[in-house]
C-alpha cells in the first residue's frame, strides 16, 4: 500500500496561476474552434468544388493535416517554421495554428458529409426555383445537414479542448505548463495534476451537456 | 475511384516534396552581416530563453515574475554592460532549437553541457556545480550508496537526458530505468517513487532536498552528499563566439568578485557549489 500525503493548500496559495491557466486554456480553445471551424467550412466547399485547382488541395490537406500528430504539427510549427521562412510567431499563436488546422481538416470532412447526405434532389429544385447557389447552400442545404454535422462537430470541439493541454510543450501557459510551473515551485505534483483534471472536467461537462441539449433540440 | 485515389497520393507527395524544396532552398532569413553580439549592443537588449528550475530560475506561479539566482546572477551581467533583458520561456528540450532558430540570443537555467549537446550549441565555462541526489521508499533498507541501486529488479525513475539518465544507463545497467519525458515538472522521478512506481529516483539535490520536506513517504538517499556532481553553464547559437566570450568574461568577472557565491547564498540552494578561486605562486 502507498502512503502519500495529500496537501491541498498549495492550490490556495497558487489560485491565480491556476486561473489563469484555465482562462489561457479556455481562449486558446475558443479560438482555435472559431478558426478551425472558418477553415473547415473553407475545405469543404472547396473539395465539393469541380473545380480540380480548389478540389485536389482540399484534399490533400485533409489528408496531411488529419495524419500528422497534432504533438508533431506543434513542434514543426514552432521550430521549423521561423528558419525556413524567417518569421518568429508566439508559442501562443503557434499553438493556435496547428489546433486550428487539425481541427480544419477533420471538420471539413464532418461538413462534407452533412452536405452530401442532402438529397441532390433538393439542390435541383432549388435550382428550378431560381434560387442562386449561395441561397440553396444557406437556406436549403445547410439547415438539413446540420443534422448530421453538429454531432460528430460537437465531439470534435471537445476533443480540441483536451488537445490544448499539448501546447504546454512549446511553453503556453495553458493550464497544464502553468500546473507544471507550480509543481517546480510547490514539490506538490499529484495535487496539482489532481487539480488539473478536476478543471478540465468542469470544463467539458458543462460544455458537452449544452452540446448535447442542441443535438436534441435540431 | 482509382484515379481519385491516385490523385490524393499525388497531392500528397506534391505537399511533402514541397517541403523538402523549402527545406533545400535558402533560408528566407536575411543574411547576417552583423553578429548577434553587434546586434544586441546596437538593440541594447538581450534576448534570454529560460527554463525554470527552483531556486536556480524560479517563475512566481501567480504573477509570472522571475527570479531566482541564476536570473540575479545574469541580470547582473546585462546590467554592467547597459543591457535591458527580454525573457522568453523556453522548455529543456526546445531550447537548443530555440537558440538555431533565432528566437533567443542566449539560454539562461542551470543547464548541464554534454558533448552531444555541445554539437548543436556552445556553452560557457562553469559557474557552479549542481549536486546530485536521489530518494528511496521511507522504509526502505536495501539502499545505502548509488552503486546498491544497481541490481536486477530495482526500478530508477529518471527524466530524460538529465544526469540522472545517463549516469544511470552507464553505471547501473543491472536496474531498470523509468524514463519520464523531461516536461517542466522537476519532480517527475521522485513522485514515481511515492506512487509505488519505481524503487528510486534520481535528480538534482536541490529538488531532493526540498521535496522530502514535504513528502515523509520518500527519504534522500544521499542526505547531504550527493552521488556526484555536474557542471552548470549558459548557452548561445553555435557561431557567436563575441557573445560567448562576454558572457564567460562576465562569470569570471563575478566570480572573482564574490558575486556568483553571494548571489547564490541568498536563496540558500542545497547540493549547489560555487567555484574555488585558485592561486598559483609564480615563482
Amino acid at each position: 500500500m502507498v502512503v502519500y500525503t495529500w496537501d491541498f493548500s498549495v492550490i490556495f496559495t497558487y489560485k491565480e496561476a491556476i486561473l489563469n491557466g484555465t482562462l489561457i486554456t479556455l481562449e486558446l480553445t475558443f479560438f482555435s474552434i472559431l478558426l478551425g471551424s472558418v477553415i473547415g467550412m473553407m475545405i469543404c466547399l472547396m473539395k465539393l468544388s469541380k473545380n480540380p485547382l480548389l478540389k485536389y488541395p482540399a484534399i490533400a490537406f485533409i489528408e496531411v493535416f488529419q495524419d500528422l500528430p497534432l504533438l508533431i504539427l506543434l513542434i514543426w510549427l514552432f521550430y521549423a517554421l521561423p528558419p525556413i521562412f524567417g518569421i518568429n510567431i508566439s508559442a501562443f499563436s503557434t499553438a493556435l495554428v496547428g489546433l486550428s488546422l487539425n481541427l480544419g481538416a477533420f471538420s471539413a470532412e464532418i461538413f462534407r458529409a452533412g452536405i452530401i447526405s442532402v438529397p441532390k434532389g433538393q439542390t435541383e429544385s432549388s435550382v428550378a426555383l431560381g434560387l442562386t447557389k449561395y441561397q440553396t447552400m444557406k437556406d436549403i442545404i445547410l439547415p438539413q445537414a446540420k443534422k448530421m454535422i453538429i454531432p460528430p462537430l460537437t465531439g470534435r470541439y471537445i476533443e480540441t479542448i483536451k488537445l490544448t493541454s499539448l501546447a504546454s510543450i512549446i511553453a503556453v501557459d495553458e493550464l497544464l505548463h502553468s500546473g507544471q510551473n507550480l509543481i517546480s515551485v510547490s514539490y506538490r505534483p499529484l495535487e496539482v495534476y489532481t487539480i488539473i483534471a478536476f478543471l478540465y472536467l468542469v470544463i467539458i461537462i458543462p460544455l458537452t451537456s449544452v452540446l448535447k441539449k442542441l443535438e436534441k433540440s435540431r | 475511384m482509382k484515379n481519385n485515389y491516385a490523385v490524393l497520393v499525388i497531392s500528397v507527395i506534391a505537399i511533402i516534396l514541397a517541403l523538402f524544396a523549402l527545406f533545400r532552398a535558402p533560408t528566407g532569413v536575411a543574411p547576417i552581416e552583423k553578429s548577434t553580439f553587434d546586434n544586441i549592443l546596437e538593440k541594447d537588449e538581450i534576448t534570454v530563453c529560460y527554463m525554470t528550475w527552483p531556486p536556480s530560475v524560479i517563475k512566481a506561479p501567480n504573477t509570472g515574475k522571475l527570479s531566482g539566482f541564476i536570473i540575479d546572477i545574469f541580470e547582473e551581467v546585462a546590467k554592467d554592460a547597459n543591457l535591458k533583458v527580454k525573457y522568453t520561456e523556453s522548455t529543456w528540450g526546445g531550447f537548443p532549437a530555440d537558440l538555431n532558430t533565432g528566437k533567443c540570443d542566449a539560454a539562461v537555467a542551470g543547464i548541464y553541457p554534454t558533448i552531444g549537446r555541445s554539437t548543436s550549441v556552445s556553452f560557457t565555462r562553469p559557474f557552479f556545480y549542481a549536486g546530485n541526489g536521489g530518494v528511496v521508499k521511507a522504509g526502505e533498507t536495501r539502499f545505502k550508496t548509488v552503486e546498491d541501486l544497481n541490481k536486477e529488479g530495482v526500478k530508477i525513475a529518471v527524466i530524460q537526458g538529465e544526469y540522472g539518465h545517463i549516469y544511470s544507463q552507464k553505471y547501473l545497467p543491472k536496474a531498470t530505468l523509468v524514463v519520464l519525458e523531461k516536461g517542466s515538472d522537476n519532480t517527475a522521478p521522485l513522485v514515481a517513487v511515492s506512487s509505488g512506481q519505481a524503487d528510486a529516483g534520481l535528480i538534482m539535490s536541490d529538488v531532493v532536498s526540498e521535496y522530502v520536506k514535504l513528502h515523509p513517504e520518500v527519504k534522500d538517499l544521499f542526505s547531504d552528499q550527493p552521488y556526484s556532481t555536474t557542471p552548470i553553464v549558459w548557452a548561445t547559437r553555435q557561431n557567436d563566439q563575441e557573445l560567448l566570450n562576454f558572457l564567460n568574461n562576465g562569470i569570471d568577472y563575478l566570480k572573482s568578485v564574490g558575486f556568483l557565491d553571494a548571489t547564490a547564498k541568498k536563496y540558500s540552494p542545497v547540493g549547489w557549489y560555487g567555484l574555488k578561486q585558485e592561486y598559483v605562486v609564480l615563482s
